[in-house]
Formats: structure tokens, sequence, C-alpha cells
């Protein structure tokens, strides 16, 4: 058997997701009410305009301007940020801010994971008991609160009142570390009790279901002890769902991020992505927006790859 | 080692809430299994020969399912034992095999490290003697190549090749009592013989007792002892296994044996079924559990509900009206 091709089949997929994608936007970009140029180069002469045109490809048609951009994006080329005057690149901003949403993103999804798991697995064991319906109800209640409300919250009570942890700024971990940590309990406890809430019910639901299947029936009779099964046998079938949730929250958290990150003052990228959206900044958006839709299709794919490992019956096939 | 029977059902009975009320799947069950013996359960769908099963060995779950009389396994009262210490049993004592291998077996597993599990935990192998010890076990249970087979995931394997590594998980702590539920059924036919063929032969190898529940007379006759017929969670029929071919006393016995299809029947002729369906196991009911089908039927079956009387030793049946008696 090839096992290349599967894999060659799903890049091929991957970068026609992420070729349309950016098309579409590039179309968004000239459907807008007013011209780019003008909207840029208010005062500009003629030739300036006629040369901001010609560097934005928009004197082309449709097809050969996004095929220029496509070109110099991903060659890293994506233009300036022209707001301040012309001296920083699109890129630049990219490097500096990406790196931090990532890292909270890994976080909250981190921090979401171990909440879920160990509850999730937990309140199934015990389905329908006192435990489990106190736990279930508080992780509901938990999850109709909506992050910013959350985040609002935490600040009033653990920020300002308690002064438990800083509520604005980012600190980089190379800087030091335990500021770097403290800084970002708040946005991603923020960010991850709703996810953890999701994620626990969900794991709750699959395991209770592996639960009444026969090979439990069977893992028992082999005299295993009730943890072990939970553990070796009930957890790894069970978690499928929860994986491609958590993939698929990826993209759900860049959003998540995005408020967050304004709220906090995380100069990151969903705080870049509100930035130009409210300086008008469209070159930039273009380039943040392909790069919010290539980081969904990545995760997308890995989230693909994670369940091959955990459920081999799916291997190849997908 | 006692003369007492390996395993040894008294007045036991299975009950699950439902919400109609108490659903009746085993209805004051008695019987033995001796050591070495072979014992085949026969019934159709429903008639409760797997609650029996598994209510026997303590697998079912606690909070659904409520269990009452004794049962005796190798001098132990199990009755109310905890699952605590009931696992002490399961995998060294008693064993099961399971319909279907396919939902058996965990999907995302290898088999090397099912197989090798119960040996790693209950004998507490160290990991090359308990690899050794499953290459044989596969070895035993007839598979080519054991070495390809550990780790290989089930659904890489045929259906007959999954019941085969069952059967080598069950018995890889050498049990002394192996469960097995209607260990054929989800095979082809011309699987099914050799399945059972091997169940015999390592029953007699390791001298273990063995208890089949079918719904298929025709895959315990050659390999069973003793059968216990089952009808509405109530067993109806237990006999030796030649003397219940020969000699059968209940029509529910005889409707099952006349619903096997022959070969030399002449073609065409319609298979006979049994008409009706089991009664309703939530509603209590008065008379002959299979009253509403039977086609001997008289008002005092309706009216009255037959005992399990001894015919002859270890044939007892339960109805008013023999076949082969006046009526």
């Amino acid at each position: 058997m090839n096992r290349a091709l599967p894999i060659l089949r799903r890049l091929g997929t991957l970068l026609a997701v992420i070729v349309l994608s950016t098309f579409f936007l590039s179309c968004l970009l000239r459907l807008l009410p007013t011209d780019l140029v003008d909207m840029i180069l208010s005062f500009g002469t003629p030739e300036e305009k006629a040369a901001l045109r010609r560097t934005l490809y928009l004197d082309r048609d449709v097809f050969t301007s996004y095929f220029m951009w496509f070109k110099d994006f991903i060659r890293g080329d994506m233009g300036i940020i022209y707001g301040t005057g012309g001296g920083e690149t699109v890129w630049s901003h990219v490097t500096r801010s990406l790196p931090i949403s990532l890292i909270i993103m890994l976080y909250t999804q981190i921090l979401a994971l171990v909440i879920a798991v160990p509850l999730g697995i937990f309140t199934a064991y015990r389905a329908g008991k006192k435990s489990d319906r106190i736990i279930s109800n508080t992780l509901f209640t938990a999850s109709s609160v909506p992050n910013f409300a959350l985040a609002f919250l935490l600040i009033i009570v653990v920020g300002v009142k308690l002064k438990w942890f800083p509520t604005l700024e980012y600190i980089g971990f190379k800087d030091d570390p335990f500021q770097h940590f403290k800084h970002l309990v708040l946005p991603c406890v923020s960010l991850g009790v709703g996810l953890a809430a999701s994620y626990t019910r969900l794991l709750r639901t699959d395991v209770i279901a592996a639960l009444k299947d026969d090979y439990v029936t069977m893992a028992a009779s082999k005299g295993l002890s009730d943890s072990r099964i939970l553990l070796t046998h009930v957890f790894r079938p069970a978690s499928v769902t929860l994986l491609t949730a958590a993939a698929l929250n990826m993209g759900a958290l860049i959003g998540g991020t995005l408020v967050i990150e304004n709220i906090f003052a995380i100069p990151g990228f969903g705080f870049e992505i509100a930035y130009a959206l409210a300086t008008k900044e469209f070159v930039a958006l273009q380039s943040f927006i392909a790069i919010t839709a290539i980081g969904y299709v990545i995760f997308n794919v890995t989230a693909d790859l994670l369940i091959g490992i955990v459920d081999p019956r799916t291997r190849g096939s997908r | 080692m006692s003369n007492n029977p390996m395993l040894s059902l008294r007045d036991f009975s299975v009950s699950f809430d439902t919400a109609r009320g108490p659903l009746y799947a085993v209805r004051n069950v008695n019987i033995d299994v001796a050591d070495g013996e072979s014992l085949g359960i026969v019934g159709e769908s429903g008639s409760g020969k797997t609650v029996l099963s598994r209510g026997a060995m303590g697998l079912l779950p606690k909070r659904a399912a409520h269990r009452s009389g004794t049962v005796i396994y190798d001098d132990h009262d199990l009755s109310q034992a905890p699952r605590k210490e009931l696992r002490e049993y399961w995998g060294t004592g008693m064993a099961m095999i399971f319909q279907d291998p396919m939902t058996a077996l965990n999907p995302v597993r290898k088999i090397g490290s099912q197989l090798t599990e119960g040996l790693r935990v209950r004998l507490q192998m160290n990991k090359r003697d308990a690899k050794a010890r499953g290459l044989e076990l596969l070895h035993r249970v007839r598979i080519p190549d054991p070495e390809a087979v550990m780790e290989k995931y089930p659904f890489q394997l045929s259906g007959g090749m999954r019941q085969r590594v069952m059967i080598a998980i069950a018995l890889a702590c050498k049990p002394r009592l192996l469960f097995a539920d209607e260990p054929t059924t989800a095979l082809d036919v011309t699987v099914q013989a050799q399945v059972m063929q091997l169940l015999s032969e390592l029953r007699h190898e390791m001298g273990m007792s063995m208890v089949i529940v079918t719904h298929d007379l025709g895959v315990v006759a050659g390999h069973t002892d003793r059968i216990a017929v089952m009808y509405a969670g109530e067993v109806v029929e237990i006999a030796p296994t030649k003397r219940l071919f020969a000699n059968m006393q209940m029509p529910y016995t005889e409707a099952l044996m006349k619903s096997i299809p022959r070969l030399d029947a002449p073609s065409g002729q319609r298979l006979p079924v049994i008409s009706g369906r089991l009664p309703d196991p939530t509603q209590p009911e008065t008379g002959c559990s299979f009253a509403s089908r039977c086609p001997y039927v008289t008002d005092k079956c309706r009216a009255s509900t037959p005992p399990l009387v001894e015919v002859a030793p270890g044939h007892s049946y339960r109805c008013w009206f023999p076949i082969g008696g006046s009526r």
C-alpha cells in the first residue's frame, strides 16, 4: 500500500482551501465601497496614486492581481502599514504578534484539557450520581458565561479587588518566565473555562457511550480494575470527538483571542486584527485574515492526523 | 478439590429496573455445572440466557441489575460479593467470550496488548514472559503467524480470527470455568464449526468447565454434556444432551428443534417457526409462560404454572402435558 498518497491528497486539498479562501478575500477587498488607493493616499498626486495602484496590483484584473499578491504573500512580502507613515512592514507586525496569540491559544487549550479530561472521565463514571450532577451543572452554568464577561468579572474581582494577578500587558517568557505566566493567567482562564466546560461535556457523553460497549465488559471480565479500564480501554476511543472539537476550537479561539487581547491589552494577533480594522489598514488586514484562514486549515489537518493516531481504524480513510 | 459443583446457581433471579416497573430477565434458575463439564444453555433471543451467564459471573452493571438467590463458585458464595472481590475471580477463575468479536475487542488497541494485559495485571508477568505466553496462546488457538497478529488491530483481522483471539484472551489466565456467550453467532457457518471444535479441544486440554450460551441447538449438540433450555427467563427443560435430543419432554424444546433448517427436508417446504412472541417480562403472568405459543395448550396451562419435575436422573422439565405423555 502506498502510504504517501493519502498525505499528498490531503496536502492538495489544503492548498486548494487556502487558495480559494484567500482569493475570495481579495475579491472582497475590491468590493469595498471606496477606492483603496484614495483611502490610503487621500491627498496624493495622481502620479503617486498610480504608483500605489501598481504596487497593490489594483491596475490588473482580479485573477492576475490575486496571483501577484499571493506570490508576494508566500515570500513574506505583505506590504506595509500605511497609517504609521509606511515605516513598518506588515510582516514585522505578524512576526511580533502571532507568537503571542499562539502562546495564549496553546495555554488556553492545555488549561481546558487539563480541567476537562479528568472531569469528563469522572462525571461519566459517576453518571447520574450526585457528584456528576453537581459538576455537570456547574460546568453548564460556566459554559453559558461569555468569555469577555468572565474576563471583566475576573479583572474586577481577582485583579482589582484581590490584586492576585495583573490585568494588563504581556511579558515575554524569555524576559521573565514567572511574570509571563502570571500575566497570562486571567486571559487564559477567561478563554479556557467555557472551553473546558464544553470539552468536559463532550468527553462525558463519549465515555458514557464507550462504557456501554462490549469491549469494556470484556476488559472487566479479565479482572481489571475500573480505573485501569477507564484509562487504558475507554479514554482513547472516547477522545476522538474531543480531539476534533479541540482542533476546531483553535479556529474559534482566534476570534476569542481577538476579544480577550483587546480587554487585557495584549499586543497579539487578535489585537492587530482589531487595530487594522479600526484604522482601515485593509492591505495588512488581507494578509492577517489570510494567515488566520491558513491557521484554521492547518489546525484541521492536524486534528485529522491526531485522530488517525488515536483511532487506527481511520488511518488513510479520511 | 471437593466433589461439589464448580458453579452452582440456586433460585437465581435477575431483574432490571425499567420505566414500566421491574423486568424479570431470569427467574428462579437452579443450575449446577460440574468440574470439567460442558453445559449448553439454549433459548431464543430474549429468553434470558445471556443475562443468566453474565449475571452468574457478576458482570451485569450493579446499578441496573438486581440479582437474588445464590451463586456458588468453587465453594465460594459470590451472590453478595462486592465487585472488588468478584474481580479476583474474573479472568483467573471465570472467564467469558462474547458474541461479537468485533465489538468485544477494543478497536484502538493492538491484539498483543489486549492479549497480554490480563497476564501482566493479574499474573504479574513481566513484558517478555507475557509476550511469549501470548504467542503461545495465539498458536494454541491455531492462528497462523502469531508474531504478526500481535501487532495488528482487531479491524485488520477476519471474523474467525478475531473470535480465536478472543478465545485466547479469555483463556490467557487459565480460567477453570469459561462462559461462551453465543461464541459462533457472528461467524460464517464454515467458521462456526471450526471455532466450536477448537473450544471443545481446549476444554479437554485444560480440563475446564464450560457454559455455552446459544440460540442454536445444532451448535451445542456435539459439544456439550448437558443442555438447559430457557424460555422467558426460566429453565423449562434440562437434560443430558443425548437424552434431550432423543427424549425431549417440553413442547418448547420440540419447537426449537423443529425450527432448525434441515438439509434433507424437501425443497420449497416452509421452515417451521414458533409463532407469537415471548411474554412481556414486565408483566406478572399466571400459568405456563409458553402457553400463548404452545400448540398443545390447554386451559390448565393457562391457569397454573407447571413445576419443574424430574422424569429421569438429570432430566427435568416444566410442563403439564409433556410430549410422549398422555395428552
